[in-house]
């Protein structure tokens, strides 16, 4: 610790003006480097509560849309944390999804309506709609995800 | 064995009997055996030898799918199983044959696996073309030619192990295929005499097919027999070749196919995909492949700068100019990482890039350049989000240390005024 | 004498802060509380500087409260979400690390100085009569400090953090009778999970805050109403030899000083050393290699590991929780077992305990950094 001790001799106090005059001008340094100083303390503070642009909060169950936005026979992509997803909603109307990353060289695949089938186009991959690899050079199946219905509203979420 | 193999063994041999009037294909095999079947003596004496060749087979009988149905040693090698005499259990009068001829061979086997009705009762969804299909294969004509040195059933199934192709011990789960072949291709003193290399698998495992297979044990990836048939084993014709290649690699096959490319090959009788990628010894392509440099495989027919050469150093610049994106965003996100930010945005972002980059190796496959560039300016723009973030997070980086020192450097006045004021605070009141 | 701003000649700004000084002054007579903070002295002796670990806790807890308050803003206590908003704050929140990364180093700190500052009272003797209550304030908030440091640390919901709190809560559930209690009511069931979170969450925002507040509250009212205490060597000199500083504004203009310097330092440890965050919990997985308490645990991590399986009927793990609350409640009735009061001589022998304590507590604690 190297803060100084006060010798207290009595009658030390310099109060002569001219010191006097010195001691204000030094306060009112002290305050203004004080403020200046507290801006560097206010600005992250200030930015902080400023909410940054874009999604908000990785999230383990993302809301996709509304059950009226997939129509039949179709697939959707959508952000599921790092990596993408795929919401399928098959022919007869069931709504299934996965992620969207191909076992084999995990290029983000697609829903093939024509075939009915999640189609890869990197290496002509294909995955049944329960999300099995069927053809092509993919190892595994795709990894599920949960669909939850809350009302209209489609959640998916991590299985 | 369990003394209930007797029970077990009366509908074998009901099915025995039943498939032996029938005859299979042009070249009908052999009628299945019609032994009375009892208590098998073979397995418990066997066992007991001293000598490896002899008590070896019994060492499977727990794994053998043969041995599991029920077939016994008698069924292949004759003799007389219910009696533990060795003299009349091997005597010609039971019909004692001993080790089978391998002239011989795929006729015992086909015995049962060429009948429809036999086999059906055992596994419906196994072929009974086997026998048909090894005559075909250059195995099977040398066979026929009475070279015994060439491969039959029992040279890739074994004779007593024998397990479903489905089972990782099995000479002929798809990652032992390989292995299995190469014990005799691989050989170059068993090979000799015959006119073709033995370096096959050495170049194979050393392929990224072979990597997938062998060391990932990516069960997707080919092994011998995907392109070589099993049974029917013959090299693929170069007009056959694009099918087999394509049965997996479809977009390239559907591409090459639609390509400036496709009709001149065919003239040629060049065989498409091996030309350029070889056939064992397949590598990831790299983009000089196009560069039209001395060891490009284009300049064979391309003369310097005609069409084909113009549109091949453009696809190499092309190319070349993104393959190594990749790595350098991967490099600038790796960095980011290690001091300490976030970088998962750049990631998410660089499978775009990535997923381009794949498909625009595909569609080199179409030589056309409109589509090859249109692509490649696509990957292109997708690079630049990743490489921007990993940017981002080292300017924040530094802009954090900056921060920190401006805060400090603001901080050393409040500091030396502050002292200055005790110093000089009046001690007392 | 007073140096009171009424004969401040000059700035219009001085003028406005004596107008405002004169509003609250007419109702709240604030010059007679600086008045009585100006006579409130601090005796000057070779040990001064322990004084100030007193004023550097309150300092840090401060700092706790703001950013804690902060990251209040953007933290959701989920276990669904717990680790994604923290992971949020560290990467997306303009300042987020920095704001998380203070709160972290700062609540070591304060463990830290909460710690020395114990010490120092003893060493002090200041904790002897009349200022028992002070003593046993002062013990209160240093377990106030421990449970926040407890619930804290599981509420970015990461791995260490999980199944420290596993092991934690299991030791508790040691205790004799209440054990089991304990137990269930920390961990919201049986296991750790998010309802678990959801406790601590509330421990850590809402009830250990206001329980501190109050403890502070008391704490600094006892100081302020007593005075401090004064060690006995310092009033065996002659009077005219005792060296002393007004608290006000001397002391405090001190105290500002290091303020300043560990917040600068804090922050400078936060920029190159932000907060880590690791994998998000998984109640299933397997325990993380080399997993240990934070330090302040490790010592009696440490007594606890090196017990026997038994001693006599009971786990050798109980009856170690057995002799630390009997240590503690040692510490705790300290006062009312050393009858001296102020002045009194220090009695060099208490300080063998002391010693022992530090030397022990320091021992156990990089013993159990080191070991597997």
């Amino acid at each position: 610790m190297s803060v100084p001790n006060d010798r207290s001799v009595p009658g030390e106090a310099p109060t002569d003006p001219p010191s006097s005059v010195r001691r204000r001008i030094l306060d009112v340094l002290l305050g203004v480097s004080f403020f200046t100083w507290l801006g560097s303390v206010v600005y992250p503070v200030v930015r902080y509560l400023l909410p940054p642009e874009g999604p908000a909060l990785e999230q383990r169950t993302i809301r996709v849309g509304e059950v009226k936005d997939f129509k039949k026979n179709s697939g959707t992509l959508f952000r599921m944390g790092a990596k993408p997803g795929i919401l399928i909603c098959t022919p007869s109307g069931e709504l299934r999804a996965f992620l969207a990353v191909c076992t084999h060289l995990q290029c983000t695949v697609q829903y093939k309506p024509d075939e009915g089938v999640i189609w890869c186009a990197c290496h002509n991959g294909r995955y049944n709609l329960q999300g099995i690899n069927i053809s092509g050079p993919p190892p595994r199946p795709l990894t599920p995800l949960q669909v939850k219905l809350k009302g209209n509203e489609v959640y998916v979420s991590l299985a | 064995m369990s003394r209930n193999d007797a029970a077990f063994r009366v509908p074998l041999l009901a099915a025995l009997l039943a498939g032996w009037n029938i005859a299979a294909g042009s070249q009908s095999p052999p009628p299945p055996p019609a032994q009375i079947l009892g208590p098998d003596q073979c397995a418990p004496c066997h066992a007991a030898q001293t000598d490896d060749r002899l008590s070896s087979p019994t060492r499977w009988l727990a794994y053998d799918r043969h041995a599991l149905a029920g077939l016994g040693c008698a069924d292949c090698h004759g003799g007389d199983p219910r009696t533990a005499d060795p003299q009349q259990a091997h005597g010609a009068s039971a019909g004692f044959v001993g080790r089978p001829d391998p002239l011989q061979i795929p006729d015992l086997c086909a015995r049962c696996h060429s009948s429809p009705q036999f086999m059906i009762t055992y596994n419906p969804s196994l072929g009974v073309d086997q026998y048909e299909k090894y005559w075909t294969s250059r195995h099977g004509q040398l066979l026929k030619m009475g070279m015994r040195k060439v491969a039959q059933c029992a040279s890739c199934h074994t004779a007593h192990n024998i397990r479903g192709a489905s089972d990782p011990s099995s000479t002929v789960y798809r990652v032992n295929v390989p292995r299995t072949c190469a014990h005799c291709h691989g050989d170059p003193v068993y090979m000799a005499g015959y006119p073709i290399p033995t370096d096959q698998y050495v170049k194979y495992a050393a392929s990224v097919h072979g990597q997938a297979l062998l060391q990932h044990e990516d069960l997707a990836a080919p092994a011998c027999n995907n392109c070589h048939g099993n049974h029917g084993a013959v090299p693929p014709g170069a007009d056959s070749l694009a099918h087999v290649c394509g049965l997996c690699h479809a977009m390239n096959a559907q591409l090459f196919e639609k390509s400036p490319h496709a009709k001149p090959f065919a003239t040629q009788g060049l065989p498409q995909c091996v030309v350029c990628h070889r056939h064992h010894a397949i590598a990831k392509p790299t983009p000089e492949i196009f560069d039209m440099g001395a060891d490009s495989v284009c300049i064979a027919c391309h003369r310097q700068n005609d069409a084909g050469w113009q549109t091949g150093k453009k696809m190499y610049a092309l190319i070349s100019g993104l393959s190594g994106l990749n790595e350098q965003a991967e490099r600038a996100l790796d960095q980011a990482q290690t001091l300490g930010m976030d970088v998962s945005d750049g990631r998410f972002a660089l499978m775009d890039f990535r997923k381009s980059f794949l498909e625009l190796r595909t569609l080199s496959h179409s030589f056309d350049l409109s589509v090859f560039s249109a692509k490649a300016e696509e990957a292109k723009g997708q690079a630049a989000q990743p490489l921007q973030t990993a940017k981002d997070a080292l300017r924040e980086f530094h802009f954090r240390r900056q921060g920190l020192l401006v805060s400090l450097l603001l901080s050393l006045p409040v500091l030396a005024l502050l002292y200055w004021k005790i110093r000089h605070l009046p001690p007392r009141g | 004498m007073s140096r009171s701003p009424d004969h401040a000649p000059g700035g219009l700004g001085r003028l406005w802060a004596q107008r405002l000084f004169d509003w609250f002054d007419r109702r709240y007579q604030i010059a007679g509380l600086i008045e009585f903070l100006r006579h409130k002295d601090v005796p000057i002796t070779g040990m001064s500087f322990l004084y100030y670990f007193g004023g550097i806790a309150l300092f840090l807890f401060v700092v706790q409260v703001v950013t804690g308050v902060l990251l209040l803003m953007y933290y959701v206590p989920s276990a669904d979400q717990a680790y994604e908003s923290v992971h949020n704050i560290m990467a997306k929140i303009h300042f987020g690390w920095l704001i998380r990364s203070l709160h972290a180093w700062s609540a070591n700190l304060l463990i830290l100085s909460v710690m020395i500052h114990l010490f120092s009272v003893f060493f002090l003797r200041a904790y002897r009569n009349p200022r028992e209550l002070t003593w046993a304030t002062g013990f209160g908030l240093l377990g106030l400090v421990f449970a926040f440091g407890f619930s804290g640390y599981l509420l970015p919901w990461n791995q260490r953090a999980f199944f420290a709190t596993k092991v934690g809560t299991d030791i508790l559930g040691q205790l004799p009778v209440v054990g089991t209690f304990l137990l269930t009511v920390l961990r919201g069931g049986e296991e750790v999970t998010g309802a678990t979170l959801g406790r601590f969450f509330g421990l850590h925002v809402a009830i250990l805050p206001g329980l501190a507040t109050l403890l502070v509250g008391g704490h600094l009212l006892l100081i302020q109403r007593q005075g401090m205490s004064h060690p006995a060597a310092w009033l065996k000199q002659p009077p005219e030899q005792r060296r002393s500083m007004p608290f006000f504004p001397n002391f405090l203009a001190r105290d500002l000083l290091l303020w300043f310097l560990i917040l600068n330092a804090v922050a400078a440890v936060a920029v190159f050393w932000p907060a880590e965050l690791g994998d998000k919990a998984d109640p299933f997985g397997a325990a993380p290699a080399g997993i240990k308490p934070e330090w302040y645990f490790l010592s009696q991590y440490q007594v606890l590991k090196w017990m026997p399986a038994r001693i006599g009927p009971i786990s050798g793990e109980r009856v170690g929780i057995l002799a630390m609350m009997f240590a503690g409640l040692a510490v705790f009735l300290l006062p009312f077992c050393d009858r001296a009061v102020e002045g009194d001589p220090r009695r060099r022998w208490l300080d063998f305990f002391g010693v022992a304590a530090v030397t022990g507590l320091i021992l156990l604690t990089v013993v159990g950094y080191v070991s597997q």
